[in-house]
């Protein structure tokens, strides 16, 4: 069963010619002035630890704070880091496009392998004061 | 208590104009032609959940897993300490990054090697590391 090493949420995944990862706009909140609130495309960036030749379907659920789907993305793990005493690592990431959060509160983001629940990430989508320019 | 959200390894980092944070390079093993050889100028990057003012302690280890007779007086290990000097304004402050230079270590043989994240002295994290031989 895969284990899951790290999750992160980024505005762009970039991976170079070494198969090496470069994760832009790290972010663990959103913001806006107005709902709703449309974020054109973040990432659901995520390491994870598997036996020799495991491959495994990566998931990312995107629920709101009434608990409803607001989108679900699915990836087959496949980039595989190499063989190492005790495994393989991978990467696996899941796009969000055009995605509309319809009023604040804290969203989350369910992450499971092979339909395994393996964590949850919050998010928090906040209603930014006038006079706070921060995202 | 402060409580690590994630951990992982990168050649380097970067603070935008928008004071988010960018992720260049990350990897998951090292390989190399000859033995030993040298962590290159690179980076653990780690993000925290603290309270604000919270003073975090924090030591780092890099140590030989596999095999064991790798040398392992060649480690580095390094203690840090900070605060998380953020005001309580919103859910953005209660975060904090740490960034760790882990350039220069000295890896005597192939193996498994593990990066240890320590707080108050206790062990909370590890990253494992595979040095591989490159053919």
């Amino acid at each position: 069963m895969p284990a899951l090493e790290w999750v992160l949420l980024c505005e762009n995944h970039l991976v170079d010619n070494h198969q090496r990862d470069s994760l832009i706009v790290e972010f663990d909140a959103i913001s806006g002035k107005t709902f709703p609130l449309m974020m054109s495309r973040f990432f659901v960036v995520s390491r994870w630890r598997v036996d020799v030749d495991e491959s495994f379907v990566f998931r990312a659920l995107l629920v709101n704070p009434g608990g409803n789907m607001l989108g679900d993305g699915k990836a087959v793990a496949t980039r595989v880091h190499g063989l190492s005493p005790i495994g393989f690592t991978c990467t696996a990431s899941i796009c969000f496009n055009a995605t509309q959060f319809n009023e604040p509160g804290t969203y989350r983001i369910e992450i499971c392998a092979n339909d395994v629940f393996a964590h949850t990430i919050f998010l928090p989508v906040i209603l930014e004061s006038k006079d706070n320019a921060d995202s | 208590m402060p409580t690590l959200e994630w951990a992982l390894l990168c050649d380097s980092h970067e603070i935008d104009a928008a004071g988010k944070l960018n992720l260049l390079g990350e990897y998951s093993r090292i390989s190399s032609l000859t033995f030993p050889t040298v962590v290159p100028p690179s980076f653990c990057v780690t993000k925290w959940t603290a309270r604000p003012g919270e003073n975090i302690s924090l030591s780092f280890r890099l140590r030989a897993l596999l095999p064991t007779t790798a040398n392992v007086d060649d480690v580095v290990t390094n203690t840090d300490s900070f605060a998380n000097s953020k005001a309580l304004v919103s859910v953005f402050e209660n975060f904090t990054y740490h960034y760790f230079p882990i350039g220069g270590a000295v890896l005597p043989s192939p193996g498994e090697y593990a990066f240890e994240i320590f707080v108050n002295n206790t062990l909370i994290h590890t990253i494992f590391l595979p040095v591989i031989p490159l053919d």
